[in-house]
This record gives C-alpha cells, structure tokens and sequence, in this order.
C-alpha cells in the first residue's frame, strides 16, 4: 500500500497528458455516438416492424430481413475491432439465420407465427 | 492516508476504484433485472388464453422515452469529455441536459402510470355481452374473449373511465379500439370499419360483470404486475441517477477546483451507471411495448 501511497499525488496527476487523454475521451464519445446510434437504429426498426405488422407474409419478410440485415452489420460493426474478423463475420451470419427464425416466429403467418397464443388453439396446434 | 487507486488505474486490474466498483455493481443489477425478465418470459409463456394484453402500451411515449435516454447518455459522455477538457461550463451544460432528458423521461413516465390509473377493465358475461355487442361494433371497440375467466369464460373490454355510478353499478367509459396495423395495402383502417367518434362511450352494467371492474394496476393481471414491477423498479434507477448527478452539478462539482481528475473519474463511473440504466430501459421497451 505504501508504493501505492503516491498514486494521486499532485505529481501523478500532473503526469496525466491532459491533450492526450481529452483526445482519447473525444474519440471514446464518437465511437459511444455511433453506438447509441445503432441501438437507435435498431428500436426504430422495432416500431416500425411493430407498426406494419398483419398477415401478409411479405411485409414480415421484408421488414425481418431488414431487422436482421441491421442487426447483423450493426454486431459486425462492434467486433470490428478484433483481429478474428471472421469469427465475428461467421457469428453474425448465425445471428443473422437466427433472427430471420425468430422473426418468422414472432410474426402472425398462420402455422409459423406466434406459437405463444396459438398453442390453445386446438387447430393450429393440432391440425389433424 | 491515502487511498490508492482513486485517479490512476491498478496496473494488474486496469481500473481504478470507482470503476472496478460500478462494474461489481452493475454485475449484480444484471442478475437482478435479469431475474425479472426471466420471469416475464415465464409469465408471459403461462399466461392463460387472452389473459396477456397485446397492443396496451403508448408506443409513441415509450419510442420518446427510448430517444430521451439515448440522448443522455450522449450528454453524459459529453461532460466527461468537457471534464477532461477542464472545461467546467461546458461540464456543468451537458450534465445539466442530462439531468433534463432523465426528468422528461419520468413525466412521460408519471403520464403512463396516470393513463394506467384511468384506464379500466371489464370482464362481461358472455350472456350479457350481446346486449352491448351493437355499440361495440361500431365503435370499432376492441373485445378480448378469455376463456378461462369465470366458469364460462368473459368478454374483456377495456376504456378509460367517463364516469363512475356506484348507486346504480354502472360504468361509463371509452372503449379502446381494434389495434389495425399498417399493411401495404391489406387489412381496412379503422375509419373504414366505421369507427365511431374516438370518445363515444358506452356504459356497462356491475351486474353484467363477472368480477368487480378494476383500473389497469398490478392488482388486475400478471402483466401489469410485471409492467409495473420492471418499470417501477427501472423508473428507481433513473431517480438514483438523477440523485448523484444533481450532486455532481451542485457541490460535487466543487471538487473540480481540489482535483479534477477524480471528478472525471466519478463523472465517469455515474455515466456507466447512467448507460446500464439506458441498456435496460432499451431491453424493456421492446418486450413490453412491442407486444
């Protein structure tokens, strides 16, 4: 604790390089910016999708591609940084599937969709 | 004494203090909150037929609230990075935002919770539900056929109160409307089903009930219950954050003269607090709004 005892002496602070360190918080918040930005992004596709939702299987299509093509670059997008670039390219194109599944899922098409209330309809739950 | 690591990173851990202390923290929020959305899910996946509301949420004011905080998180990385400016004024302007996005969003809360509290829910007979089946048409109002209400199942519909008779048990209120989302050229608008006036009411009788009416509060259902626990508890957060920021504005902010560099640290450690709750509330939106 003593070696340590020095560590916010007026000194240690005076050796903060304060231009570097406010460029280093500048580019921090850009990259906060863009991040907060595709989470943005991302909601605003949620409502979108929210509101347009219906039975036709196209418009779920569409908008679920586009969900899922979004979340897709947007996730490429936060492991950029590493050097595994595939493995990142390859998890999101798993993501990608995933969510076109769930989409699909999550949407009204009769006997794909919304298993949640279907499953009490004897019908759908069991056509035969 | 001193204490060690309040400004300068460890060098095993590469955080400081406050840090290593905040990500603690935030390690038990995320098993807290995850704890409940874990229930929601099981709630949500147990509900009995037409016993989970769909399309009750103000979409808009949620989308608004969504926006509200994801700008003050921005805000927020902003007066740290004028902290790191030594620029106080400018610190003090974007914490100050901050702190006016997180008000804004518990008004637009505090409005929901008021719309909750006005908003009521009837479980009619379905010997009775003929007799308002008419007006209900054409109004365009929204039915909700619960089977496993009562012993021959109800007809819910849900309004926001006009007017209470409690002489006479009967309720008058504006139902809601069918929920008609937008197609590309598909299902009819509301107008064109020949929606009425959007506040024509009708009234109901207590008799025609099959459990007293209640406004929309966690007493009601299990999905207001959840609504109201997540939210309520989000809505805490928001409040705690609010709390420590309004003390950085005001005396906290006096540290800046003694050490800067400290008052950057804490400013930092309240702005990861502040995106957690921004993270969650961007979880929450989705899964309760959107349904």
């Amino acid at each position: 604790m003593s070696a340590d005892s020095t560590d916010h002496s007026p000194e240690a602070v005076a050796g903060h390089d304060l231009a570097a360190e406010a460029q280093h918080a500048r580019e921090h918040a850009r990259e906060n910016n863009w991040f907060f930005l595709g989470f943005f992004c991302l909601v605003g596709l949620a409502v979108i999708s929210y509101e347009f939702q219906g039975t036709n299987p196209w418009s779920i299509a569409i908008l679920a591609v586009l969900r899922c093509s979004y979340i897709g670059f947007f996730m490429f997008m936060l492991f950029r940084r590493f050097n595994y670039v595939f493995a990142a390219f390859l998890f999101t194109a798993l993501f990608f599937l995933g969510m076109v599944f769930l989409s699909w899922w999550d949407s009204t098409v009769p006997g794909i969709g919304d298993p949640i209330t279907n499953r009490n309809d004897v019908q759908v739950s069991h056509p035969h | 004494m001193d204490i060690p690591y309040t400004i300068n990173a460890r060098p095993d851990t590469g955080l400081y203090n406050g840090k290593l202390g905040i990500w603690l923290f935030l390690a038990s929020e995320v098993m807290l909150f995850g704890a409940l959305f874990t229930a929601y899910l099981f709630m949500r996946l147990g509900a009995d037929e037409g016993m989970w509301p769909e399309h009750i949420q103000n979409v808009a004011i949620g989308f608004t609230n969504t926006c509200l905080l994801i700008c003050s998180s921005i805000t927020m990385v902003y007066a740290w990075v004028a902290l790191k400016e030594r620029n106080l004024a400018k610190y003090r302007a974007f914490l100050f935002a901050t702190i006016c996005c997180g008000i804004l969003f518990l008004g637009f809360k505090a409005y929901e919770y008021h719309d909750k509290w006005m908003h009521w829910g009837f479980m009619v007979k379905p010997s009775a539900i003929e007799k308002y089946r008419p007006d209900l048409d054409k109004m365009d109002a929204f039915v909700n056929w619960c089977p496993t209400q009562g012993t021959d199942g109800a007809y819910e519909i849900r309004g926001h109160l006009h007017e209470k008779d409690d002489a006479k048990g009967l309720y008058t209120f504006v139902p809601d409307k069918n929920f008609h989302p937008i197609t590309f050229g598909g299902a009819p608008k509301a107008e064109e089903k020949g929606a009425g006036n959007e506040e024509e009411t009708i009234t109901v009788s207590k008799d025609d009930l099959i459990r007293p009416a209640g406004n929309l509060l966690p007493a009601y259902g299990t999905y207001y219950a959840i609504y109201f626990t997540v939210t309520g508890l989000h809505a805490l957060h928001i409040i705690g954050g609010l709390v420590v920021m309004l003390y950085f504005l005001g005396p906290g902010s006096f540290l800046y003269k003694r050490n800067p560099e400290q008052l950057s640290n804490r400013i930092e450690v309240t702005g990861i607090f502040w995106h957690f709750v921004d993270l969650v509330w961007i979880t929450v939106f989705p899964i309760i709004y959107l349904t």
